[in-house]
């Protein structure tokens, strides 16, 4: 058989109307296999950061009510902040510029007092004793980071507090780089604090700062 | 001059021959002025167009405006307001107006604001500094959730209960809640502004944006500047008028509360200029009127008669069209400089027919073709003698590199010349063909006046003398303080709108408009250049189109990252849960309760809590009020974030077309924005600021560069041209006169008059400009006219005692005191330049008078003495 033959041949098959619709069909699902492949990949890292933060919020639920006194339930907490938040990438947004002005042994007390801070900060604001834990209500992709959002109990004054998760793939896994409560970013709020602290006393007053803070 | 005498009174016999002829000549060429000064005539306001355009420092302005005309040409919006919510608002507002009203649009081009510009609302958060970023980014970070609330609903219960749950929560979480504080001042200074009835809209930028701290504050408050290029029509007489008052009706039409909060003027080179002929012309109907009648007063104090006033009077007003309409043939536009050839006519043209008639009703037999052929017998040549002095004292300027005067010595000298003729034939054809014009002979008037300025004249003119001479030795120690102000800002009404509007602009470094230019032929070396320069002391800032690429962009979007989720709530997100309402309460009492309630730390809470008591008892009309107030500007701000949303990696490309024109030629050359550290309000310091750029560079370009270097070219040229005019006049005098003593009598008090003029300029502070040089022209004109009258007629007498008694130190005093009458009303106009050209005046002519009618007949007397003395001595 000739090469024109075959394509004669091949031409006279897609005419029939049957392999003609086969075709199309084929056609159709391989673009829009083409087309949902991001959308599906980013629904499992939606997906990836949203059983993350569940987890998150489960594990500081049970480290909180497990613990007696309010020390106790940051130190808790302050093992779940290190399993679920990217303290490197928080320590770095925190300081920001203000970095340049540590030495390394003062860099190296600030990445060591984080996640105590933001177990502290943790334990204030979402409180440390919730009979329920925070529940997981969403997620969305923004510029290559997956906002989780969440309801979790409020303290005081019934109802529930909407809570933002910023999380972003680092080491494979999917962490939170930044948390907002109606729309306010902690890392923004505490860059801030922490900027201007470094600028009127120092690198050292601000570790020192934090230690208080984890301490009172 | 006995030739010169017989030649007049020849001429003069035969005009009175031919008296109606003469006439209907004059009627035709009168006419035919009239259609031409009609056709032709322009006023050119560009102070930079009267200095010789091969001047170095003129071609590269030239060059510069050239390649950059959007430079030169702007018309300049300014927006000032207590808040920059307010100014951005009504800069929308009206940028929007001119560019999308058709009845506007067309009069106006390239209009741009930075603050309205897309490009800029959209990536602004790159052009501040890292600092100002992090600042900016947290104040909107704290908001958010307000914003967030409010963006829903607007209202003061959603506003009142947002911020109960932003305290309670921040009391829970142990959030630093201070930064509230300010936020509660303003909200406090609304409410209590409109309980008092008046209206302060609450600022929602200064709550957000850091840079609000450092803005650009006049004392007025924030500014906000909107640049576009008038469409000039030069068929018009005023080029700008069009644009100028679109741009008014598009101020006009912004809303009503944003008027009442905003101050907005409007400035630049087409404005100020159209303001200045406007400031010029203003009441200068009244200030005809009540110069013309100053000087029919004294013409009838100098006549005892109607007649002869009315005679005078019509003989300069036909000096006048002849000579203007020379001017709109020859020259077509006149400049700042040449239009005051009006003021050299009135002082000099009148000269002539006053020495004319005063002379004929000298005559038995007054106005008689007889009488006026003896008075051309009697001062015909001193006629004709001061008519080519003055008129080569003004071609002097012809020569110079001061165009602008130069013109003015073409006029001058055309002027003096039509003024002469007309009073010599003219005048003897009116008073032939009209008999009303045909006085009697004064005697017992002449007399009673001659003899009491005989008695003055004669008692006083030793001390006199001497109080003169005293004067110009005082003079000579402040000559050094003398100078020419070749700034046109210093020539304009101080308080007209543009400049005020100006000195708005002036008193913001980032946008005095005292600024040099240097021009690159690519961007590499323009941006090495602005580095270097930026290293100069005496220079603040060197721009480059560069500046509008931000630096460090890839830190910054590293930072706005931070606060990406922030903004999303804030235009499209939700704001806290609510806590809920205590019973009883409303939001606005729980917030009251709450502020109440808190420490001593918070006082700005506290005091707002007892504000909030006086607005619950307000009625509801007064809260809708309030919440239109506190909410004016809220939609702004949402929408100012939604923009930033946009914000993109810049690019020189994406830089607005309209502002890289200012900065890049079509070309593609590269033009360095230099901005002055001094003061440059102090003329001292602009020239050390030129100085210094010009040590840099020597191409530099710019308003600054003109007003220096014109400063030295005009008082280079005043000088070449004041020497020029004193040898020529003296060799003159005394090629006529034949009379070194002569020509020595009429020097000698000239330059005591100018030197006494100088040194009032430098006493009184009022320096020359291009409005008031023209005295001294005028005082050359006058001097030597009044000095060739007083001295021909005293070595005719033989004696000062005599000439006294004559009719010439009565015509001279008379021509001085008419010419002072004429442009002392100029000393109160709003035009600086106008005020100060009547000052000067008034000072000068008063100067020339005084030396000219006691120091030459006293120096002829002095050197006749000697004279007799060395030729008794001989013998």
């Amino acid at each position: 058989m000739t090469a024109s033959a075959v394509l004669q041949n091949s031409v006279s098959t897609i005419k029939r109307p049957a392999l003609l619709i086969a075709f199309s069909a084929l056609i159709t699902a391989f673009w829009l296999m083409v087309s949902a492949g991001p959308s599906l990949s980013q629904s499992a890292g939606e997906a990836a950061a949203m059983r993350q933060v569940q987890a998150l919020l489960t594990s500081a639920q049970q480290a909180g009510s497990r613990s007696s006194s309010k020390s106790a339930q940051v130190q808790a907490i302050r093992s779940v902040v290190r399993r679920h938040f990217a303290v490197g990438t928080w320590a770095n947004a925190l300081l920001g510029r203000q970095k340049s002005k540590f030495s390394g042994s003062q860099q190296s007390e600030f990445r060591r007092l984080l996640p105590g801070y933001l177990a502290k900060l943790y334990v204030n604001q979402f409180g440390g004793r919730s009979v329920r834990a925070g529940e997981v209500t969403g997620a969305s992709t923004r510029r290559g980071d997956v906002l989780v959002t969440s309801r979790l109990p409020r303290g005081s004054g019934g109802g529930n507090l909407t809570v933002v998760w910023r999380t972003r793939v680092i080491g494979g896994k999917p962490r939170v780089i930044d948390y907002s409560v109606g729309g306010v970013s902690n890392v923004v709020l505490k860059r801030s604090e922490f900027t201007s602290k470094v600028r009127q006393s120092g690198p050292a007053s601000l570790n020192s700062f934090l230690r208080s803070f984890i301490a009172a | 001059m006995q030739f010169l005498n017989k030649r007049m009174a020849h001429i003069i016999i035969s005009v009175c021959k031919r008296a109606r002829s003469w006439v209907a000549g004059y009627l035709i060429l009168l006419a035919l002025s009239a259609v031409a000064i009609i056709t032709f005539l322009g006023v050119d306001t560009d102070s930079s167009k009267m200095l010789d355009p091969d001047l170095a420092f003129q071609q590269r302005t030239q060059a510069l405006n050239e390649d950059f005309p959007a430079i030169k040409n702007a018309m300049i919006v300014v927006v000032r307001a207590d808040i920059s919510d307010a100014a951005d608002a009504a800069a929308i507002q009206i940028v929007r107006a001119l560019v999308e009203d058709p009845d506007l649009s067309p009069h106006v081009t390239d209009v741009f604001s930075a603050s309205t510009d897309a490009f800029f609302r959209r990536n602004g958060l790159l052009f501040q500094s890292e600092e100002e970023l992090d600042e900016t980014l947290s104040r909107l970070n704290k908001s958010a959730s307000l914003l967030a609330s409010l963006r829903g609903d607007p209202t003061l219960p959603t506003f009142f209960r947002s911020l109960s749950t932003a305290e309670e929560l921040g009391k829970q979480a142990d959030f630093d809640l201070a930064f509230l504080d300010d936020f509660y001042g303003d909200v406090r200074a609304t409410i209590e502004a409109r309980l008092a009835g008046n209206l302060v809209p609450l600022s929602w930028a200064q709550t957000t944006d850091s840079t609000e701290d450092d803005a650009v504050k006049t004392e007025r408050g924030v500014q906000r500047i909107i640049y576009m290029q008038p469409v000039l029509d030069f068929t018009a007489v005023q080029p700008a008028k069009q644009a100028f008052l679109a741009v008014n009706r598009a101020i006009d039409s912004i809303d009503a509360d944003l008027k009442a909060v905003t101050e907005i003027g409007i400035t630049g080179d087409p404005v100020l200029r159209f303001e200045e002929l406007r400031s010029v012309s203003t009441g200068i109907g009244v200030s005809l009127g009540l110069s013309l009648a100053l000087v029919a007063g004294l013409l009838f104090i100098a006549f005892r008669t109607i007649k002869h006033v009315v005679l005078t009077l019509l003989a300069l007003v036909a000096a006048l069209i002849l000579t203007t309409g020379f001017a709109a043939l020859y020259f077509g536009d006149l400049n700042l400089v040449s239009v005051a050839f009006v003021v050299l006519l009135v002082g000099l043209g009148l000269d002539f027919t006053i020495h004319v008639l005063a002379h004929v009703v000298d005559e038995p037999q007054s106005c008689a073709p007889e009488a006026m052929a003896a008075m051309g017998q009697t001062i015909g040549g001193a006629l004709i003698l001061s008519a080519l002095t003055t008129a080569f004292a003004f071609l002097s300027f012809v020569p110079t590199k001061f165009v602008g005067m130069a013109q003015l010595g073409v006029l001058g000298a055309v002027g003096v010349m039509v003024a002469f003729i007309v009073s010599v034939t003219l005048v003897p054809a009116l008073i032939t063909c009209i008999p009303w014009f045909r006085a009697r002979a004064l005697k017992q008037g002449v007399r009673k006046d001659g003899s009491l300025t005989s008695s003055v004249l004669t008692k006083s003119r030793t001390p006199l003398a001497l109080g003169l001479l005293a004067l110009g030795t005082l003079a000579i120690f402040v000559l050094s303080d003398v100078r020419f102000d070749a700034d046109p800002v210093g020539l304009r009404d101080p308080d007209s709108p543009s400049m005020l509007t100006l000195e708005a602009l002036k008193a913001d470094p980032d946008t005095v408009p005292y600024r040099l230019s240097l021009v690159r032929s690519d961007a590499a070396s323009a941006i090495e250049t602005a580095r270097d320069l930026e290293a100069l002391r005496l220079v603040k800032s060197a721009r480059t189109a560069d500046d509008f690429v931000p630096k460090e962009q890839d830190v910054k979007f590293e930072i706005i990252d931070l606060a990406f989720p922030t903004m999303e709530t804030i235009v499209g997100g939700e704001g806290l849960e609510q806590t809920a309402l205590p019973p009883d309460q409303t939001p606005l009492t729980a917030l009251r309760d709450r502020l109440a309630a808190l420490g001593d730390d918070r006082p700005a809470a506290r005091d707002l809590a007892v504000t909030l008591t006086r607005l619950n008892e307000a009625d509801a009309a007064l809260r809708a009020e309030v919440e239109r107030d506190i909410f004016r500007f809220f939609p702004d701000l949402i929408a100012t974030v939604n923009a930033q949303l946009e914000v993109d990696t810049v690019t020189l490309d994406g830089v607005p077309d309209a502002l890289k024109a200012r900065f890049i030629s079509e070309d593609g050359r590269w033009r360095i924005d230099i901005a002055p550290s001094e003061d440059v309000d102090d003329p001292r310091a602009l020239e050390r600021f030129v100085a210094q750029v010009e040590a840099f560079d020597g191409e530099a370009a710019g308003a600054p560069l003109q007003i220096v270097n014109a400063g030295k070219t005009v008082s280079a040229a005043m000088v070449q041209a004041l020497t020029i005019a004193a040898i020529g006049i003296l060799a003159i005098s005394f090629a006529v006169l034949q009379n070194v003593t002569a020509v020595f009598a009429i020097g000698l008090p000239l330059a005591l008059a100018a030197l006494l003029t100088a040194g009032a300029s430098a006493f009184f502070a009022i320096p020359f400009n291009y409005a008031n040089v023209i005295v001294l022209p005028l005082l050359i004109g006058l001097g030597v006219d009044s000095g060739i009258h007083m001295a021909s007629r005293r070595k005719m007498l033989g004696s000062s005692d005599t000439l006294y008694k004559t009719s010439t130190p009565r015509a001279v005093l008379f021509s001085g005191l008419t010419t002072i009458a004429a442009f002392a009303t100029l000393s109160v106009s709003d035009h600086r330049g106008t005020a100060s050209m009547g000052q000067m005046l008034a000072i000068s002519i008063t100067a020339t008078l005084l030396a000219t009618v006691i120091l030459t007949p006293i120096l002829m007397d002095a050197f006749s003495k000697s004279q007799n003395r060395a030729s008794r001595h001989e013998k």
